[in-house]
């Protein structure tokens, strides 16, 4: 009953698949135009903040109206990634300045943190997260890895393992930082003391590994670009398990984002469609893009709700989990 | 297995550190490091990387390398047509307004016109 009533608000229609579990309810907010949203990320006040990539500016949408408002970021901005951090700031990834963008929506300040000069000017800066001290974490996709000290503003780089593909980062529940390299097909364990990397090499070599998240038990979900599976490891264990998606087929996972409920997304370009893995009943569930090539290129999300930003077309689609805490 | 602590500075230096930004005295390959995360021009390239080996780029079919999924915007747009100089040019400038639907982002460079000089010089050189 609820689910119906939940549809019925977003005025959308519920599809079950065969063998899969219901679709869930989804409501689709276009973007203007040649803004070019990479990702999302929740914001303080039930806001949606989403990197407008080609106009170098924060967008925040609020839901309830479907109206934008926008922060300019700086001069050449282009921010990727963006998360909100405990005290209820943005942070974002701007490989256009090289730098770190944190923006107070108490104060609205911007505040630029500059990558060292060594980094040569040009990191192509990737996602951020935080780790249990309040420390921003970065990658960057041209091979770095690096942190901002919130308390002193040091911005710290250092040179990822095997060069180029520092990609998706994450936090587990512990406070420690693991990121994947896509174009090198390695988890790394990031020691956040030295900045030195543990590389640990997943058991089938080459599935370009993109994105990461931790579930609430500390294990890893990634998303195999090339391989096209998602990707499993539990540091407890050592262990390694790799999930294909109903049917077999071709695949092209770009992002995952594990839910408050451990349930696994996956967004896959082959088909379009965004999927939802439950370890616990091993089912799946999908989400089609609103459009074709929806191209999302990062999930994230809050209790009850899942952010699909639709890189290809200019448009933030939110699905409703049912699991409101 | 685990794996010993690498240290990140001596496994970059171990795969090649110049690929990095930092010290490059070619103009060209200091513009590339805008498509260097994405592209190789190495031909013996082994990394996964989402956009196509550039290498000889200038002058070859576009969407035309072989085992690389190109998106179906890449694949339309293509037909009949070679990558000239200027082609690259106009589509690192505006990538989705010359092929709406391609899957690549518009990079944050080159950022003016001898930068982009550089950078098509530098994907002209044989490799």
């Amino acid at each position: 009953m609820r689910r119906i009533l939940l549809a019925a608000t977003l005025g959308v229609a519920l599809i079950a698949l065969p063998g899969l579990a219901q679709t869930p309810p989804t409501k689709t907010f276009p973007l203007p135009n040649q803004t070019f949203i990479h990702d999302v990320a929740p914001a303080p006040g039930g806001l949606i903040w989403w990197t407008a990539q080609s106009d170098g500016k924060l967008g925040i949408l609020d839901p309830k109206t479907g109206a934008n408002k926008f922060v300019t970021l700086g001069p050449d901005s282009a921010p990727h990634g963006v998360i909100q951090s405990k005290d209820g700031k943005a942070w974002i990834t701007d490989g256009g300045q090289n730098a770190i963008v944190s923006y107070d929506p108490k104060t609205e300040k911007v505040t630029v943190y500059k990558l060292p000069e060594e980094t040569g000017g040009y990191t192509n800066l990737n996602t951020p997260t935080e780790d249990g001290d309040g420390n921003i974490w970065f990658t960057g996709q041209n091979g770095w890895h690096g942190k901002v000290d919130v308390k002193t503003g040091k911005v710290s780089a250092w040179k990822s393992p095997k060069g180029r593909g520092s990609y998706g980062i994450a936090t587990t529940p512990d406070g420690n930082v693991w990121f994947v390299s896509l174009a090198n097909s390695y988890l790394g364990q990031v020691d956040r003391a030295t900045g030195n990397v543990k590389v640990i090499e997943p058991p089938v070599p080459n599935t370009g590994v993109r994105r990461v998240w931790s579930d609430s038990k500390g294990d890893l979900w990634m998303s195999e670009w090339n391989g096209g599976q998602i990707s499993h490891y539990s540091p407890s264990t050592g262990k390694w398990e790799r999930i294909p998606l109903p049917g077999n087929q071709r695949a092209n996972l770009y992002a995952v984002y594990v839910d408050n409920r451990d349930v696994v997304w996956v967004s896959n370009w082959a088909d379009n469609k965004t999927y939802a893995y439950d370890p616990k009943t091993k089912s799946f569930s999908s989400v089609p893009g609103s459009k074709a090539n929806a191209s999302i290129r990062q999930i994230l999300g809050i209790h009850g709700a899942v952010y699909l930003p639709e890189s290809g077309n200019a448009a933030i689609t939110v699905v409703n989990t049912g699991s409101q805490s | 297995m685990r794996l010993p602590i690498a240290v990140g500075a001596l496994a970059a230096i171990a795969a090649g550190a110049s690929a990095f930004a930092q010290g490059i005295s070619d103009p060209g390959e200091r513009a590339f490091q805008y498509c260097f995360s994405c592209h190789s021009v190495e031909p013996d390239q082994t990394e996964v990387l989402s956009g196509p080996n550039l290498n000889g780029v200038i002058g070859r079919p576009i969407a035309s390398e072989a085992g690389f999924q190109y998106s179906d915007a890449m694949k339309s747009f293509g037909v009949g047509k070679v990558w000239t100089p200027e082609l690259i040019g106009q589509f690192i400038q505006d990538p989705k307004g010359m092929v709406p639907g391609t899957a690549m982002e518009k990079p944050p460079g080159p950022r003016n016109p001898t930068e982009r000089a550089a950078l098509l010089d530098y994907l002209t050189k044989p490799r």
